[in-house]
């Protein structure tokens, strides 16, 4: 123990210059982020009066009560959920099955890998609009199409009825986001040392015990980080269901981050916004420590 | 070795605040004038309202700059007919420069909240529709008869003020251009239909719409995506002599939304679409979709703010297609949205005196006439009904519905209580989950709890 402390400070010494230049880094990350964090907390325990930046009182837990009896909360908690299993879920299989059709070697296959990658480049925004127009119940392309294959025979109102609203963004989310998993993928996929492959059929396995011990295995640290990460990014994925639908028809794509912003900027209830705030911000945190500890322990095992 | 890192050190922590003052440089234009002796301000804030002709700014020689943040987005030319007032307001008051700051219409309301809650507001403001009721509320906004003359106050239409006004009657503003929703129409739809009038009253608009169905048409399409669905439901509501609320004896905001009148709307408004005559895929098109709809020959009929009257004299293929007419009335009678956009001066602004002789200056010298000609719109001003602009046939059943005009509820819970309960509520109505009487107890209920913490 006193060889340990010893040598830290030693390091801390030796190290002393290392640290001066991540200074200002540090004290920027602590201003833009830690300090605006920190507030954000305390101020969802206390009241502000509209137009100010002071606190007024404290609640305690009050705001959170409230959101307990708020049944738009519960819906958009409800909606994320749904949101982040579904897209993440989607995102994964997709992503999976078309990184491993990218990996065969065939003619083009260079094109196609470059294709796939264009949903992701596309800004949030633009894709939003984009898919907006196409979803429109009486000119959008989607309904032209489905009517003309004669899969329906009346336009679907896409993103207008709470049926079809969430559904379809999440389509949307799926299309944006797939290409990520399948570059990360394909690049695990391609670290997969093929002799291995030889000798599961040496020894008399067949293809799907290649793919589930050799396959599945070898791309297993980088499908836990994917989905972690997918879990966070989508849970917290805002521009898509803010600018197709702002939540609606009848609240029924509202989710957690759109009703934070509303709750905040729409209606200025700031204290409240920073409680639904919180709650979302537990949320992600315990798949953020999930990842981070994955990491560690899989970096100690390296090592 | 010591003295390089130490070097380095203070290098670094220069940069680095150095980077962070940059981050804050945005809003600094205002803050310059703060080193104007406050007994100028103090002294001339106690004169009549007259006497803020005598320009103070100008007699001490005072270099002032204003900030004056107005949304637009929707006429490119308006900023010309900004920066064309500003100019020449500056060759009167060499010492007084004015700043525009253009913002849009989709971060209008949080950008000044924020610029408030900061410290930063503008010296004016402009503000949309009813956003100034909570600002009139938490006294961000000066009383607007101490810094501009009775003379100009009484060229409004004297219901502009009604969202500015306190409950003692004080006013925190003036209104800035006015919009009217009215109907458009397509003549070429009507005539195959073979409807010869446009409808007046709601039995006219259920007859007109058996006849589109006819010939499979839409009569009417209204927005009902996202938020825009109460703009275009309250008028059913008022033209059936319902309101969204009232205050009572004490002054506190109740619903009126559980009663006969706003029931007999939304049976009208359902009826409308579980006969035909309106679409339900409403639910998911917004003023955009709707204005396609209409020149695609899908609807006949529109509900539409003014300004789609220049959008669609721009499209030549609409050339002889469409025309304007007066809303119907129900039983409460003749109603239409419409109501001006707000200016204000800011409580924080340290020129007030000055913010006013501008806004005077903008006003009187025709300038606001001509941003309003510009956006397509109108000024709520008396005597505008009568100008020759006023006379076009597709403008004129606009103009004079205005007279007719309803505004939104002035109570500050209002954006919350239509964002989370009244669009979504429509919606679910016109989708069938909810019937219109289970609307209308709900919309009572959200109402009265969403007000209840503060009554």
């Amino acid at each position: 123990m006193k060889k340990k402390r010893k040598s830290t400070g030693g390091a801390f010494r030796q190290n002393y210059y290392a640290y001066v230049l991540i200074t200002p880094g540090l004290l920027l990350v602590g201003i833009i982020l830690i300090y605006p964090l920190v507030r954000g907390i305390i101020s969802s325990f206390f009241t502000q009066a509209s137009g100010s930046m002071e606190f007024e009182a404290f609640v305690g837990l009050q705001h959170y009560q409230e959101l307990l009896d708020d049944k738009i909360f519960i819906q958009a908690m409800k909606n994320s959920l749904w949101w982040t299993v579904i897209i993440v879920a989607a995102l994964y299989l997709l992503g999976l099955g078309i990184a491993l059709l990218l990996n065969c070697s065939f003619k083009g296959r260079g094109i196609f890998r470059s294709l796939v990658l264009i949903p992701w480049v596309v800004p949030g925004i633009a894709a939003a609009m984009t898919w907006k127009w196409m979803y429109a119940s009486q000119y959008g392309i989607i309904n032209q199409i489905l009517q003309y294959l004669g899969l329906i025979d009346k336009s679907v109102d896409w993103l207008g009825s709470a049926g079809t609203a969430l559904g379809s963004i999440m389509v949307t989310a799926i299309w944006k986001d797939v290409p990520f998993v399948v570059v990360v993928l394909l690049a695990a996929l391609q670290s997969i040392d093929t002799t291995l492959y030889e000798a599961v059929y040496i020894d008399g396995g067949n293809a799907f015990q290649a793919f589930w011990h050799i396959t599945m295995v070898g791309i297993r640290d980088v499908s836990v980080t994917t989905i972690l990460l997918e879990i966070i990014w989508t849970f917290n994925k805002f521009d898509l269901v803010y600018t197709m639908t702002k939540g609606g028809p009848a609240n029924s794509t509202q989710i957690i981050p759109v009703y934070t912003y509303i709750t905040a900027f729409n209606f200025f209830k700031l204290n409240k916004a920073a409680a639904i705030g919180v709650v979302g911000l537990l949320i992600v945190g315990v798949f953020a420590v999930a990842y981070i500890i994955y990491n560690e322990r899989r970096e100690a095992q390296e090592s | 070795m010591k003295r390089k890192t130490l070097t380095a050190m203070i290098l670094m922590t220069a940069m680095c605040v150095g980077l962070l003052s940059g981050c804050s440089g945005g809003n600094k234009q205002s803050d310059t004038p703060q080193e104007t002796p406050a007994a100028t301000t103090a002294a001339t804030e106690t004169e009549a309202p007259e006497a803020t002709e005598a320009a103070p700014a100008e007699d001490s020689g005072e270099q002032v700059t204003l900030t004056f943040q107005y949304i637009g987005g929707t006429v490119p030319a308006q900023d010309a007919v900004i920066n064309d007032a500003i100019k020449a307001f500056n060759e009167q008051h060499p010492n007084i420069t004015v700043e525009p700051i253009y913002i849009d219409w989709g971060n209008g309301h949080s950008q000044f909240m924020n610029a408030v809650m900061a410290g930063t507001a503008p010296d004016i403001a402009m503000l949309g529709g009813t956003w100034c009721v909570e600002f009139v509320e938490n006294g961000s906004l000066a009383p607007i008869t101490d810094y501009v003359s009775q003379e100009l106050m009484d060229t409004f239409i004297p219901a502009g003020f009604d969202v500015m006004t306190d409950g003692d009657g004080k006013i925190y503003g003036l209104p800035w251009d006015g919009c009217t929703w009215d109907v458009i129409y397509r003549t070429d739809l009507f005539e195959e239909a073979g409807i010869e009038a446009v409808p007046t009253t709601w039995e006219e608009v259920l007859e007109a719409g058996e006849k589109m169905k006819a010939i499979g048409k839409s009569l009417l399409t209204v927005a009902c995506a996202g938020w825009e669905v109460d703009d275009y439901y309250l008028p059913f509501l008022w033209q059936a002599g319902g309101d969204i609320c009232a205050r009572d004896e004490s002054g506190n905001w109740v619903s009126t939304m559980n009663t006969p009148e706003s029931l007999e709307a939304a049976k009208f408004y359902m009826q409308l679409i579980d006969e035909g005559y309106m679409p339900a895929e409403i639910t998911g098109m917004d003023f955009e979709a709707v204005l396609n709809s209409f020149t695609e020959g899908e609807t006949a009929m529109m509900v539409a703010g003014m300004w789609n009257i220049g959008t669609l004299q721009g499209m030549s293929e609409m050339d002889g297609k469409w025309a304007t007419a007066p809303g119907w009335a129900g039983p409460g009678g003749n109603a239409v949205l419409s109501y001006p956009n707000t200016v204000h001066i800011t409580e924080q602004s340290k020129h007030k005196e000055e913010a006013g002789q501008f806004l005077e200056f903008f006003y009187k010298e025709g300038y606001y006439e001509d941003y309003c000609v510009t956006s397509g719109v109108f000024p709520f001003t008396n005597d505008f009904a009568d100008s020759e602009y006023a006379q076009d046939p597709m403008l004129k059943p606009f103009i004079e519905d205005a007279k007719y005009g309803h505004n939104r509820p002035a109570t500050s819970k209002y954006e919350e209580f239509r964002q989370l309960y009244l669009c979504p509520g429509v919606q679910s109505m016109v989708a069938g989950e909810i019937t219109p009487e289970e609307f209308c107890a709900q919309m009572e209920q959200n109402f009265n709890e969403l007000h209840a913490a503060e009554n």
